[in-house]
């Protein structure tokens, strides 16, 4: 079963990075420019896209039922950040929060470590806020807010699904195991950079 | 014929992509007469499609029962609205109705709660109620009520027997299928607590 489901979420990370590039060439006012914007606003940014990832490769090393609770839960709480942040809700820290999920999330890959199952989730809970905030402040005013709505999540969720696929390699023994720590410990090592950035201001 | 069962939940989700790609185009109405028009609106245009999708999940969930009673019970309130707002167009409160169904939906289908028949019948009515009313503002003078309005039943009921069937399919199938729909849901909560927080009702 792990196999299939691997071939398929491989298919499907694939399609979607596909169709993020034909988005990116049609970068156009209203729903679409919404779609597009709201879709490559996650992938654009690195530290985004790490710690996304590292939530799915977390999540696949953890098996059920974290592996199908974050998925389902991490939009929600993620998008609870984003209202905020485009409310205006002030939120300090974000950018340093940022680079802390990376640095924390890849060092739970790379140790595959595994706390009680409300500590992940509330770990990973906190950092969904974070980053929803960081994309609810930076949003673009003018694009269709529905369509960029739809874009945001949709990309966000094919993000996990891609640290989960790889994830899965878990169960691909004996070298799979070792492949999904060492993409944590390059996510945690991406982290330290990011915070490193942060702070000093390079 | 096990490759054609398990390639049709995914034939139906692209099938429902196409639809919700070209959800832009408005003026379709215009060239395709207005029942396409009314055809295309709950189905094609996202702030309708999503939680109505979203309400069929949820049926599906529930069972094969409660679908057939959401699609004998939602397109009656979805056409009811719309008559509600040609006869009283200044009701207050359906944009809000409709921006809570997208975040209550979508928390119901995620979480997998079982849903009592009547308050899914409850569910299906008040949304109903509201998106036919948003539909109603699409009628102008020169739009035929009959063909809109027919149109707007035949595709609502045609989104909610598609999802249905879909969450109907997949429950059966495999634990991470049943997930799928969880996220799903949870997707269209997540889309709808970002509306509100850009573009509050």
């Amino acid at each position: 079963m792990p196999r299939r489901l691997l071939l398929r979420t491989g298919a499907g990370t694939a399609a979607a990075l596909l169709l993020a590039r034909a988005a990116a060439a049609h970068t156009s006012e209203g729903m679409a420019g919404g779609l597009a914007s709201g879709f490559l606003h996650p992938i654009q940014g690195l530290d985004h896209v790490i710690a996304m990832v590292a939530v799915g490769l977390w999540g696949g090393q953890l098996g059920r039922p974290a592996l199908w609770l974050l998925p389902v839960a991490f939009p929600m709480v993620m998008a609870l950040g984003g209202a905020a942040g485009a409310r205006g809700l002030p939120l300090p820290g974000v950018e340093i929060g940022i680079a802390m999920s990376g640095i924390v999330l890849g060092v739970m890959v790379a140790g595959a470590l595994r706390p009680a199952l409300p500590v992940a989730l509330a770990l990973v809970g906190i950092f969904a806020v974070f980053h929803g905030h960081a994309h609810g402040t930076e949003l673009p005013g003018a694009a269709n807010p529905l369509a960029y709505g739809v874009g945001f999540v949709a990309s966000t969720g094919l993000l996990h699904l891609a640290g989960i696929a790889v994830g899965l390699l878990v169960h691909v023994r004996p070298a799979g195991p070792w492949v999904v720590r060492g993409c944590g410990a390059a996510i945690a090592a991406g982290g330290v950079l990011f915070l490193l950035r942060q702070v000093v201001g390079a | 014929m096990a490759i054609a069962r398990g390639a049709l939940p995914w034939l139906l989700a692209a099938g429902a992509w196409v639809p919700a790609a070209s959800a832009g185009a408005h003026s379709l109405g215009k060239r395709l007469g207005d029942f396409y028009g009314g055809l295309l609106h709950p189905v094609a245009t996202l702030e309708h499609a999503l939680p109505i999708a979203a309400l069929a999940l949820l049926a599906g969930q529930q069972g094969p029962r409660a679908g057939r009673v959401l699609l004998a019970v939602f397109p009656a309130a979805i056409l009811a609205g719309l008559l509600g707002h040609l006869a009283h167009p200044d009701l207050p409160g359906s944009d809000a109705l409709n921006l809570a169904s997208f975040v209550l939906l979508g928390i119901l289908v995620a979480g997998a709660w079982p849903v009592p028949t009547p308050v899914l019948v409850l569910l299906a009515t008040v949304f109903g109620l509201s998106h036919g009313f948003t539909h109603g503002a699409e009628v102008t003078g020169e739009t035929s009520i009959a063909l809109f309005t027919s149109g707007v039943g035949i595709g609502a009921a045609a989104l909610v027997l598609v999802g249905a069937a879909v969450a109907i399919a997949l429950g059966d199938r495999a634990d991470w299928t049943r997930v799928g729909i969880r996220v799903a849901g949870s997707w269209v909560a997540a889309i709808g607590i970002l509306l509100w927080g850009l573009a509050p009702a």
